[in-house]
This record gives structure tokens, C-alpha cells and sequence, in this order.
């Protein structure tokens, strides 16, 4: 029986390679019959694996098959297919009735399963998303949520949070994110009732972008230090995570927190989002500058991102040689740029670093200089400049970014020797560090890994490899298409 | 002021959201900028910050914000003259109570750089007190550490002294047999 199962699932990837199978129709009803016995048989793997099909089968998405598959799940009539159907678009009656009459009679299902339902809501949403008709998608995603919160079954979460994600989408297209915050709030207090993870996940994530979206960072923390925690399930929303909370630390100043935040994402990102690595990279690249680390020159040459990063290459080289002026002619050159990333604000924060940078290097030039002469090389404009260079230096040195003394009877300052570090235990800790991280980063990709039942009772044939490749392949490009509309 | 304190931070967000309800107030900016300076005399930096972000583009140019934002650069720069002399140019007469405040925690800031900065300091030198005899009870209540001999204030070296040579062997051991435990299943 299961073998048998086993068998039709393979049909539909093997006959969407080769482009010219069956039509958009017959591979939305082979998605159908397979979250049929997903629901049956309580396997939420075969529902996500209908949601990726139904991925691959985004760009193909015509009203009329919409419409003709609504038909067939949905008892015609009934009030979920009239409400469905009224979103669609009615142009081509011509195409419509030739898919309705190849699909034959409707089926026989009755009382269609929630979870097709879900799945009918959904993927009339996608297209009303793709079609950029906002309007509609909005009000078929307030329908499907306001459905969903009278469904529970954990067969539906899969679908769900795909709706919830969808849901915020086209509130963020349309420029009302703040609306549906309440809305969110609610359908995440209903997720963790009911132990949804996946969905408690996707929502939090959700609140997250909403309420930096406009700036709310103190709320979107105590959110998230309140929320619940748990192992992430999906790595897209981890990756998301990592992102959102990069960016909350960089605001508070937690930069080394941030950075590993911020790194991580970007790491973790598949490689096919690349928007969204390149936002990771760029909050990445000035966290790194406000700790007083300079990015390696591979940061900004990584394939794709030469261009986007331009700006960021450029503010780097004028912390790197600590000149204020080239640092301000920087930031105002690129000032759209950055204030269209929302960097402003820390672009602001680093002037101060360009002038620790600055005194760092006039610190291991000399062993003692005047503080007229390190005003002068810093090029502080104020009307002080002596003072003023004699208290920044002096701060300087208690934060521990230079090691000097100051003479303030000569008013100069004097470098100390720099030990032999390798005296210390310094390198013995950075050893120490490295270690730890490789420890660590094997013990997580062994959790990481992924068995499939039954894997250890009959060797993968070829056939099954195959399968299994395909499948990886479907999910990477899967997520590579949904982080691309995130940004 | 404090609705920070007072969690009313979502009100007050939503207000904002749906201006229609009430016209924005004139004392806006003032009181807004007023916050930041609070905010800055407490040293709640990471605060500071992010009620910064919540600011529009054009509220950043408002003088009474810019005032607070320039003077938390300067602070975190170190160019404490530039805070000190900012008193003069306050937007509004409020802010000159906070001013005050923000003296007392430039003065202890510099207190905590001079001691690591300098070896010694002439007495004179110190430009934070209108008189020796405040300097003497400042060191006396503040910091008792510091030294005051011949005019001059010396500061004991709170800095770490000579770098340590040794192996701390208690620390090496943990670390070596955790290598151990870890590698064991791997091999």
C-alpha cells in the first residue's frame, strides 16, 4: 500500500522536467491527491513537499487552470469556491472551458479536507501576489486567516505559515504593515497554544520585520526576548531570525552579539538568495567597523555583490586610513544609498571609529608626538582642537584602543612599547577560540543531519538517489525564490 | 517624558502611526529632544539609540534633536570641551537642568580617563572645578585612591601591572580535556 503511494509521488517531479508533460492542471491535482494522503496518513513531510512542487509551478499559474482546479477540489457552489472564484480574474471564458471539459467530471470528493481548502487559499493568493493585484490578495489572505484560525491540525501548519508569510506580503506591498500587527500578535498567541512550531516560527519572524519595519526596536526585543524558544525548523526562517536580531543588537550596541548574528545569517543563507546576503553583508561589514575591525578585501569581492557593496568598499578604505574628511565626502556621496538601507544612522555612529582608527596609527607610527601635531593628523575642526585631541586621546586609551601615556606639563603623548605578544596567553585564547568554533560547528552539522525513516533498512538505489537529489534540489530552489522576493 | 518608563511606548507608537487623531504637538521636538538628553545624562546609550531610529529624517534636522545627537558624538568621541561648551547653545531653556546633569557625568568620565591616561596631573590642570578646594573634596568622596602631593594629583597605576609570564595551568588542563572529550567521538 505505502509502496504504492510511494510510486505515484515520484510521477509529478519526473514529468516536470520534461517541460512538455502534462499540463499546469494535471500537476496541481497531483499536488492535491498528494496532501490528500499527507492528511491521511499524518505526514506533514508530503505537505511541504506539495508546497515546494507548488513553488516550481509558480510561474506557470494561469486563472483559467486556477480556476478549472478550484473546480475540481472545491464543491462548486459552496460558499469557499464562490468566495475563491470572485477573486479570480474572468478575461479568457474561451481558455476556461477547454481546461474544465479535459478535466472531466468534477471528483467525487464531497467534503473537501481543510487542508486542500488551505491549500486552494494559498495558491489563489500566490497568483493574486504575482498578478499584483494587492487589493484582492489582501482580502483573500484576511479570508484564509480568519479560516485558518478555526482549523488545527498539525498537517495544516506547513500550509499555514506559508499563508501567514503570503499574508504579511501583500500588507507590506500595499505599505500597511502596521494594520495587521495586532493581527499577528493574536495568530502567534494561537500557534503556541497549540504548540505549531513551524508556525510560532514564522509568525515571530513576522512581528519582527513588522516592527522594524518601522523602526520599533525596543518592542520587536522584548518580543523577542519574551517569545518562546526552541530549536529552529526551517532554515529560512532561522536564517531570518539571525537577521532580525542582528540588526536589533547593532541598535544597541551589542556589535560583537550582532556580528555573530549578522555573520551567521549570511553564512547560513543559501547561496541563491542573494539579496538577502547582501543585506547581511552589509549590516555585517559596518558592525565589524564600529567594533574596529577592518572587513578582508574577499568581503567585498564575493560573486554578485561587487556592485551593491561598492559604497560599503569605499567607507571601509576611509575608516581603514582614518581620514575624516575622505570619510564625510564618503558617507555624503552615498548618503541615498544608505539611507535607503536604513544605515544612516550608524554610519553616523562611526565618525568616532575613523578617529580611533586615525590615533591608532598615529600611535604605532610614534613614540611620543604632540597633541598639536595629532590634531592636526586627526583634522578635527573645532575651536579647541589641542583640548579637544588631549580628552579624545585620553579616552583612547582607558577604552584601550591605544596604549600611551599622556604628559599634559608637554602636552605631547607617549606610545608605549608594544610587548612580545607572544609573551602572553593571547595566543593561547585565540587558539583557544579557533578550536571551539571548529568543536562546535562539527557538533552542529552532526545535529543537523537528517535520516529518513526507514534509510537504514534498504539500500538507496540509484532510482532513489535520484529522487532524493531532485528533491534537494527543488527545496534549494525553493528557498532561493521566496528570499528573493523578501527584499 | 518618561513614557518610556511607563510601557506606554505602543500608545504613543500608534498615535504616531494614525496622525490623523491629533495634530502634532509644537512641543514635539522639544520634548523628544529633551528624552534623548535624559537618556544621554543616565549614559543609557543603547536606549538612546534606539529612540533614535524611531526619529524621521526631518525630525533629525529639527536644532533641538541635532542638539542631542551632536553632543552624544562628541561624548562618545571623547571631546569633552565640546559637551561642556554646548551649554551655551541649548535650543531651549529646559534643557540647561540637563546640562547641569550632563557636567556631572562628563566630569566623572574624565575622572575615569585621566586616571588611566596620565601618570600624573598638575592640580591646575584640571579645568572641570572652579577651585583647588572643590578638586580636594571631589578626589575625597570620588576617589580615594589617587594621590596628592606637590600640587600634582598622581594616580596609583589601578592599570594592570606587569603582564603575567605564567602558564595558568588549572585554566590549560579544563581546556585540553574538553579537546579530548570532544575529539573522542569524532575519532
Amino acid at each position: 500500500m505505502t509502496q504504492d503511494v510511494e510510486m505515484t509521488e515520484q510521477a509529478p517531479p519526473s514529468n516536470s522536467v520534461s517541460s512538455a508533460g502534462p499540463s499546469v492542471l494535471q500537476h496541481l491535482k497531483e499536488i492535491a491527491s498528494l496532501i490528500e494522503t499527507g492528511a491521511y496518513a499524518r505526514e506533514v513531510r508530503r505537505i511541504s513537499r506539495a508546497v515546494r512542487l507548488t513553488m516550481v509551478l509558480r510561474k506557470k499559474l494561469k486563472a483559467s487552470s486556477l480556476l478549472a482546479f478550484l473546480n475540481y477540489v472545491l464543491v462548486p457552489g459552496s460558499e469557499v469556491h464562490s468566495r475563491l472564484s470572485s477573486f479570480l480574474p474572468k478575461e479568457d471564458e474561451h481558455d476556461m472551458e477547454v481546461d474544465t471539459a479535459s478535466s472531466g467530471t468534477p471528483a467525487p470528493v464531497k467534503h473537501p479536507l481543510p487542508e486542500l481548502e488551505i491549500y486552494c487559499y494559498l495558491l489563489v493568493l500566490i497568483f493574486l501576489i504575482d498578478q499584483k493585484k494587492y487589493n484582492e490578495a489582501k482580502a483573500c489572505s484576511s479570508a484564509s486567516i480568519a479560516r485558518l484560525k478555526t482549523v488545527n491540525r498539525r498537517t495544516v501548519d506547513v500550509l499555514a505559515s506559508r499563508l501567514y508569510f503570503y499574508y504579511s506580503l501583500c500588507y507590506e506591498l500595499t505599505g500597511d504593515l502596521a494594520e495587521i500587527r495586532g493581527n499577528l500578535l493574536a495568530l502567534h498567541r494561537i500557534a503556541t497554544l497549540r504548540r505549531d512550531e513551524l508556525g510560532q516560527e514564522t509568525l515571530l519572524n513576522l512581528l519582527l520585520r513588522n516592527y522594524l519595519h518601522y523602526n520599533l526596536y525596543d518592542q520587536a526585543e522584548k518580543l523577542r526576548s519574551k517569545a518562546p524558544h526552541f530549536e529552529a525548523h526551517s532554515n529560512q526562517q532561522f536564517c531570518r531570525y539571525l537577521f532580525y536580531l542582528g540588526k536589533i543588537r547593532t541598535i544597541q550596541l551589542e556589535y560583537t552579539d550582532a556580528k555573530e548574528s549578522l555573520l551567521q545569517a549570511a553564512r547560513k543563507a543559501p547561496q541563491a538568495a542573494l539579496g538577502f546576503r547582501v543585506q547581511c553583508n552589509k549590516w555585517a561589514i559596518i558592525v565589524r567597523l564600529l567594533l574596529g575591525e577592518i572587513p578582508e578585501r574577499t568581503v567585498f569581492m564575493q560573486k554578485g555583490m561587487e556592485k551593491a557593496l561598492r559604497p560599503y568598499f569605499e567607507l571601509t578604505n576611509a575608516v581603514r586610513i582614518g581620514d575624516l574628511e575622505l570619510f564625510k565626502n564618503v558617507a555624503e556621496k552615498f548618503s541615498s544609498t544608505f539611507s535607503s538601507d536604513r544605515t544612516n544612522n550608524l554610519i553616523v555612529r562611526l565618525r568616532h571609529n575613523v578617529i580611533r582608527t586615525g590615533l591608532r596609527n598615529i600611535s604605532i607610527s610614534y613614540s611620543r608626538i604632540s597633541l598639536t601635531d595629532v590634531a592636526k593628523k586627526l583634522r578635527l575642526d573645532s575651536p579647541n582642537p589641542v583640548a579637544d585631541a588631549e580628552s579624545i586621546v585620553s579616552k583612547a586609551i582607558r577604552d584601550g584602543a591605544i596604549d600611551a601615556t599622556l604628559d599634559h606639563a608637554n602636552g605631547w603623548m607617549v606610545s608605549k612599547e608594544t610587548g612580545d605578544i607572544y609573551s602572553t596567553n593571547e595566543p593561547q585564547i585565540a587558539f583557544n577560540s579557533r578550536i571551539a568554533f571548529c568543536l562546535n560547528m562539527h557538533n552542529e552539522a552532526v545535529r543537523a543531519l537528517r535520516f529518513p525513516p526507514n534509510s537504514h533498512k534498504e539500500k538507496e538505489s540509484a532510482e532513489k538517489r535520484r529522487e532524493r537529489q531532485q528533491q534537494e534540489q527543488e527545496l534549494a530552489q525553493h528557498i532561493a525564490e521566496e528570499d528573493d522576493d523578501d527584499f | 517624558m518618561c513614557y518610556i518608563a511607563t510601557g506606554l511606548a505602543p500608545y504613543y507608537a500608534y498615535l504616531q502611526a494614525s496622525s490623523s487623531c491629533l495634530p502634532p504637538s509644537a512641543q514635539e521636538y522639544p520634548i523628544l529632544g529633551l528624552n534623548l538628553l535624559r537618556l544621554l545624562v543616565q549614559n543609557r546609550i543603547a536606549e538612546f539609540h534606539t529612540e533614535l531610529e524611531l526619529l524621521s529624517p526631518c525630525a533629525l534636522d529639527n536644532p533641538c534633536i541635532q542638539h542631542a545627537v551632536e553632543l552624544e558624538q562628541s561624548f562618545m568621541e571623547g571631546a569633552y570641551h565640546l559637551v561642556l561648551s554646548a551649554r551655551q547653545s541649548v535650543p531651549d531653556a529646559t534643557y540647561t537642568y540637563f546640562m547641569d546633569l550632563l557636567a556631572k557625568t562628563v566630569r566623572d568620565e574624565i575622572a575615569g580617563c585621566s586616571e588611566k591616561a596620565y601618570d600624573c596631573l598638575s592640580i591646575n590642570a584640571r579645568q572641570m572645578f572652579s577651585s583647588d578646594q572643590e578638586l580636594l573634596e571631589y578626589v575625597r568622596e570620588e576617589h580615594l585612591e589617587w594621590e596628592i602631593k606637590d600640587g600634582f594629583v598622581i594616580f596609583q597605576k589601578v592599570k594592570d601591572s606587569v603582564p603575567c609570564k605564567e602558564i595558568p595551568p588549572l585554566q590549560l588542563f579544563t581546556q585540553t580535556l574538553s579537546y579530548a572529550r570532544e575529539m573522542d567521538p569524532i575519532v
